[in-house]
């Protein structure tokens, strides 16, 4: 069992699991992630003009899960043995939860430049979820 | 038949590679199993848990975009090749395309059941008009105690083709003759299997090689192959009548099934070889034989991370069951 | 408008209890709080319920409230299930207040329960995750240790804050749940186990994390008249004050603080007509060490990013300017998710009444409850004060 995100709620925001769509807010230049609901910032309700972030951000605050994951990623704990989580900012200016991937999870810290990737999320109901994940930009 | 229209025709225009970072080496294997089953392989790549051949493709296909500077709301074709699409039906097609942000006018097929389907991706993009993405990616499964396991290995490799590309295609020639039961995944089975005939499966892999090449009116002795093995290219490179030069990626990668031949041609781009001989060999068998004109710069080289046979097995998914527990 | 006190508050025994229910658990604390009520309390006078519980388990998420209810004889109230996540029976407190202060009530209940010891290990991650935001932060991997973790980690590095100030928190809420009867885990703790604590989302470690744990807690709440016939040691609920913000951490203004609790705490000091000065002893939301250390800001107890020299000098522990989890916290009693929120208000009620046994503190006399749910998409606080007003 997982958390129950259907098929058509990860579909409705396929743009954004896949390539991050942002929306930026027409009443204070704001950029929320993703581009649905009021404004992060001003919560006005808008109509977001949305559009495709570079990819890459800074990572503001990273964890590392080596146990205690919730059953939907036990199969990715059991093969990578732990997963940095990180709250990235796009350089665009929106914040996003994010795993990291392509990398040693101990050695991401805060600070660190990332870029967007796109890797199986999870696995639900015989479906496979795509989405975003990042990794250290390797110059 | 001798390209006389090579500017009218699609070429490659540009190139991405990607290989997962996790490597296991032979010593490892030596260490854990007493023995290597893989002929000419030093090394090779291992998928982390959270990759497949549409994520490894995806990869791919946007540092090919990247290299030939390329819009992904302009590709009006995606040529996916795989022989181990993620699902049995289901066009993962669709899948790939999203992800890139291609437009929903893109005609896309995938070729799978044959390690030649990345050549014949290519083949065809050269025939398309417009601007065609080639993508194949790969990581084949067998069973742990098999020589096909022991030497699979997970990578991906794109090329963007338009007709103001560089890389072009000369002639092209095809064989096909069966022989069955050489390497083969039964219906709704995850594991390749084999005959393991050695001196049969030799012969139907070098037989139809030579037969593909023997037909090119002009091949260049620099020959990228299909390797499942380090081995077989170079067995199959004997039967040709010219000295060739080998090119595969199997001794670092280990066999890229589907993605095999087309890693060979990168491995000879990136030996600065600027005239290929390209062989796409699917059991079955099935062969292309392309010569392709012009060369790209693309590095194979990649950050990788070394890990021991248990956590190799893990990341193969071969202990794993779904839910996180070990078999 | 009236006045509200409350009157009686108890809560169950908090930890694993294979024998018990969340009716037996509940039952238990419901009786506790009626025994805790002084004069001769008719219970017919309840008639108005608020019940918090997360459902963990998923063992009677429809009519949860109802089905501890009636299970204790509150036969025919008007009863209502209150979800907040890890702020149900903090934020069922407010709406007793509310429903009590409005006159429509004389005598309201506020309470909440949860069993969390008795699943499978796979339940108990799936429903550990719930009150995150379920279809980014949890789909990116976050874990709800994972997100305070990350809290942890900015909050180390904007603030200085360290890894010892961390484990401080675990020592002092330890060295206060050891005197609790009540306590999931009565134990003491050095500084060198809880700084060298197994890791579960780094920074933190297994010490900076509270226990699940089985409970049931209940506080009943009356308007002046009903109070001044019942008691001659009154708490009175002087402010409360409730806020929301983003459910995901990733989508609020700040990752080193609760804003919700903020402005939980700003209403609740407005309607008590007090600032955090006056605040002489508080119970708040350690679900993890560094919520404790946020919570120390967010409440004004300190100036913001001072909140590891705050505890470092002492000045929460018993002894110091003003005791914090006397109780033990969620890290030592225990956090029966549901029953957390109230749990706070029998710690508050009985320090305010001399009744907190070896861990007294003398001379109390304005107290504050705060509960958080999930990572800060929710916030109450509540400020009371000893004496009738």
């Amino acid at each position: 069992m997982g958390a129950y995100t259907s098929v058509p709620t990860w579909w409705n925001h396929s743009d954004s699991r896949y390539r991050l769509v942002c929306g930026e807010c027409p009443e204070c230049g704001a950029v929320s992630f993703p581009p649905s609901g009021a404004c992060t910032d001003c919560h006005e309700r808008v109509e977001f003009e949305e559009f495709e972030p570079e990819g890459t951000g800074t990572v503001l605050s990273v964890t590392v899960i080596e146990g205690g994951a919730p059953p939907e990623f036990a199969s990715l704990l059991a093969t990578e043995d732990a997963i940095a989580v990180a709250v990235v900012e796009l350089d665009e200016g929106a914040r996003l939860p994010a795993m990291m991937a392509d990398c040693d999870p101990h050695a991401v810290a805060r600070g660190d430049r990332v870029e967007r990737v796109v890797r199986r999320i999870y696995e639900q109901e015989g479906v496979v979820r795509y989405g975003s994940k990042f990794r250290p930009v390797r110059e | 038949m001798t390209g006389t229209d090579v500017a009218e025709k699609n070429a490659i225009a540009g190139v991405g590679v990607y290989t997962p970072r996790y490597r296991v080496d032979a010593e490892t294997f030596i260490e854990a199993w007493g023995g290597f089953e893989a002929r000419g392989v030093a090394a090779k790549s291992v998928a982390a848990g959270d990759e497949d051949t549409v994520t490894m493709a995806a990869e791919a296909a946007e540092r090919a975009l990247a290299d030939a500077d390329v819009d992904p709301e302009s590709v009006t074709a995606l040529r996916f090749a795989t022989t181990t699409p993620t699902v049995e039906e289901f066009d993962v097609g669709a899948t790939l395309a999203a992800i890139l942000g291609l437009p929903t006018s893109v005609a896309v097929s995938v070729d799978t059941q044959s390690t030649g389907a990345g050549t014949r991706a290519l083949r065809a993009g050269f025939d398309d008009e417009g601007t065609t993405l080639v993508v194949a990616s790969d990581a084949p499964f067998a069973a742990p105690d098999d020589a096909v396991d022991h030497a699979a290995g997970a990578g991906a490799v794109a090329f963007l083709l338009t007709a103001e590309g560089t890389v072009g295609l000369r002639e092209a020639t095809t064989y096909t003759e069966e022989f069955p039961g050489t390497r083969f995944r039964g219906h709704g089975s995850a594991t390749v299997e084999r005959y393991e005939a050695t001196a049969y499966e030799r012969h139907a892999f070098s037989g139809p090689i030579a037969a593909a090449v023997g037909s090119l009116d002009d091949p260049e002795t620099a020959v990228a192959l299909t390797a499942p093995d380090g081995s077989l290219p170079h067995r199959a490179a004997r039967a040709l009548d010219f000295d060739a030069d080998v090119y595969h990626a199997a001794d670092r990668f280990g066999d890229l099934g589907a993605a095999s031949a087309l890693f060979g041609l990168v491995t000879a781009w990136d030996d600065g070889v600027d005239a290929v001989t390209l062989v796409g060999y699917g059991d079955g068998a099935t062969v292309d034989a392309l010569v392709l004109d012009g060369r790209l710069d693309a590095s194979l080289d990649r950050e990788t991370e070394a890990i021991g046979y248990a956590e190799y097995l893990r990341k193969r998914g071969h202990v794993v069951t779904d839910d996180g527990g070990v078999n | 408008m009236t006045e509200v006190y409350v009157i009686g508050a108890s809560q169950s025994d908090y930890g694993a209890f294979p024998e018990e229910s969340y009716r037996s658990l509940f039952t238990t604390a419901y009786e506790g709080a009626v025994d805790a009520v002084d004069g001769d309390f008719d219970e017919s006078l309840i008639e108005e319920a608020y019940v918090g519980t997360l459902g963990v388990g998923g063992r009677q998420l429809g009519l949860s409230g109802p089905a501890v209810t009636e299970h204790v004889g509150l036969h025919g109230v008007s009863c209502t299930r209150v979800e907040n996540a890890c702020a149900a029976s903090g934020t069922a407190l407010r709406q007793a207040t509310l429903a009590v202060k409005s006159g429509v009530v004389d005598v309201a209940l506020a309470g909440g329960f949860e069993v969390m010891t008795d699943m499978s290990g796979e339940q108990t991650r799936y429903w550990l995750g719930v009150s995150g935001e379920t279809e980014w932060e949890r789909m990116a991997g976050t874990t709800f240790a994972g997100v305070y973790a990350q809290m942890a980690d900015a909050h180390m590095a904007e603030h200085g804050t360290t890894r010892e100030q961390l484990s401080r928190v675990a020592v002092k809420n330890h060295a206060n749940g050891a005197k609790n009867p009540h306590a999931h885990l009565g134990f003491e703790c050095s500084l060198e186990d809880a700084m060298a604590g197994t890791p579960v989302a780094d920074p933190l470690n297994l010490y900076d994390c509270c226990p699940t744990s089985d409970g049931a807690s209940v506080a009943i709440v009356a308007n002046e008249e009903v109070a001044r016939e019942l008691t001659e040691s009154p708490v009175r609920v002087a402010g409360t004050g409730q806020a929301s913000a983003r459910v995901g951490l990733f989508q609020r203004p700040t990752l080193t603080g609760v804003p919700a609790s903020r402005k939980a705490a700003e209403q609740a000091y407005e309607q008590a007509g007090i600032g955090p000065d006056d605040v002489d002893f508080a119970e708040v939301h350690d679900c993890f060490s560094i919520a404790e250390l946020m919570a120390y800001e967010d409440l004004g107890f300190c100036a913001p990013g001072e909140a590891g020299s705050y505890i470092e000098r002492g000045a929460t522990e018993p002894d110091g300017e003003r005791p914090v989890n006397l109780s033990g916290g969620l890290k030592s009693k225990g956090h029966p998710i549901g029953a957390t929120g109230t749990g706070q208000t029998v710690e508050v009620f009985k320090q305010l009444r001399g009744e907190a046994g070896g861990r007294q503190v003398d001379g109390l006399e304005t107290g504050l409850s705060h509960n958080v749910g999930g990572s800060g998409g929710a916030a109450v606080v509540t400020v009371y004060e000893g004496g009738w007003a």
